[in-house]
């Protein structure tokens, strides 16, 4: 398949368009990224996702698909065989797409919304949350691994990707309010998944440095705060 | 054959999603009503993350969360399609329903709130079955085009629930003149027989709504 045949529109620093770069990764396909601008959409964008005008947008042969694990729900399918990215069981698949659920639902607000807290007291509730999360995490990290290393079993899968996509953020989170979210105590199968999964050869090229992320989240603040209210 | 059996509770559209995608599927199942206000022991041990109906239960393994049922379902029982085969076509409907989901706290504000945010949930709702209408429907008889598919299940409630929910509120959403294909779609729904001899019976769903638009109204005055 040609590059120009599957193209993504993206930014580096966001955790939703990781999830369908590592999916293309993961099935070998060739892709041209362009990159979005912080602060102004192109029209390419406002065309192809004219519901909710955002990032990632897969580009398939002219045709756009939006929201991240919709995209990587068509990679999946489209391109088989190449290793399967959801699980083959439908209960394992719905387990899956549960946590990813959970996961954009629940766990990842929570997280956003501690930059914002408007005291300590929110502040720390928030993190409570996020902290809580982890630990259910670390449950269903048990329970779908089956004792493997990842939450897809041997290879990296659907879950693997919606949280990992996550980690950088995570970890810049926790540099930049001194705590330790993921920990050995509580989540030590987590701990250890992350290291594995932010090595893995599909996503390491993919996958933002904290440092960056830090730096990246003080100009997003200074962005934001010029924004209309 | 393993066993089905689905936790739910009448008015919720919720349950009536997995309710219409088995009997569209000619699947068996029993039907366990929830008390909600008195959660049973099986509801949180098969949902314990949220606590939620509707749960699907198949073999003594439970699903949760009513869209990621309704692709178990799917996936399970392959007779009857309620998704296209085509990729590409699957990709939209998903990114349809999971506009639906995505959007539900609007219309929960619209039947919730009272005065100015109420007036705010109104708008933003009509402008919402507008780009349903326009971009998701489009000029197709079903979501799912010439029959009826997941999609169509997920948007059931505007069909089954929005006019009784409108009624209680007293304000008017899907007008049949600004919203002619859309409207046109929920009468088509509900004629499908499975629809029809599955939706609740609209004066209890209207006193149902009518209860917990004064309570609502109630509490937004304390």
């Amino acid at each position: 398949m040609a590059k120009s045949d599957v193209k993504l529109i993206g930014a580096w620093a966001s955790p939703f368009v990781m999830r369908p770069r590592i999916a293309l990764n993961i099935k070998s396909v060739e892709y041209e990224f362009l990159e979005e601008i912080l602060g102004s959409k192109s029209q390419l964008l406002l065309e192809s996702n004219p519901v909710h005008k955002k990032i990632p947008v897969l580009i398939h042969g002219g045709k756009p698909i939006c929201e991240s694990l919709v995209i990587v729900e068509y990679i999946d399918e489209v391109w088989s065989p190449g290793p399967a990215i959801l699980p083959s069981d439908p209960h394992d698949r719905a387990l899956a797409r549960f946590w990813a659920a959970y996961l954009d639902e629940k766990w990842f607000p929570a997280m956003r919304n501690i930059v914002t807290a408007k005291d300590e007291e929110a502040r720390k509730a928030l993190m409570d949350q996020v902290g809580e999360g982890l630990v259910l995490l670390e449950g269903a990290f048990s329970k779908c691994s089956k004792g493997k290393g990842f939450f897809g079993g041997d290879q990296i899968g659907y879950l693997d990707i919606a949280f990992g996509s996550f980690l950088g953020w995570l970890r810049a989170l926790e540099k930049m309010n001194g705590v330790k979210l993921m920990d050995e105590t509580k989540t030590p199968g987590l701990l250890k998944w992350a290291d594995s999964f932010s090595s893995h050869p599909a996503v390491k090229d993919v996958f933002p440095e904290t440092e960056k992320l830090v730096e990246f989240a003080k100009v997003l603040a200074k962005f934001k705060a010029t924004l209309p209210k | 054959m393993e066993e089905v059996k689905l936790l739910g509770a009448r008015p919720s559209p919720f349950s009536y999603r997995v309710i219409w995608a088995l009997k569209l599927k000619g699947v068996c199942y029993e039907f366990v009503e929830e008390n909600l206000s008195n959660k049973s022991a099986w509801l949180l041990q098969y949902n314990p993350v949220h606590k939620k109906i509707p749960v699907l239960i198949h073999g003594g393994k439970p699903i949760a969360e009513s869209t990621i049922i309704l692709e178990y379902i799917e996936e399970t029982w392959p007779q009857n399609p309620l998704l296209p085969e085509d990729p590409y076509e699957r990709a939209m409907a998903r990114f349809w329903i999971k506009f639906g989901e995505d959007k539900n706290p609007t219309f929960f504000a619209f039947f919730q709130t009272v005065g100015e945010e109420q007036e705010k949930a109104a708008k933003e709702s009509k402008e919402l079955l507008g780009i349903i209408e326009e971009l998701g429907l489009g000029d197709k008889k079903f979501f799912g085009g010439d029959k009826v598919g997941l999609t169509d299940v997920a948007f059931g409630w505007i069909a089954g629930w929005l006019q009784p929910m409108e009624e209680a509120v007293g304000v008017k959403l899907l007008e049949p003149g600004s919203f002619p294909r859309l409207h046109l779609w929920t009468q088509n729904f509900k004629e499908v027989a499975v629809i029809k001899e599955n939706l609740p019976d609209y004066d209890e769903m209207l006193a149902y709504f009518k209860s917990l638009r004064q309570m609502f109204m109630a509490l937004a005055k304390s």
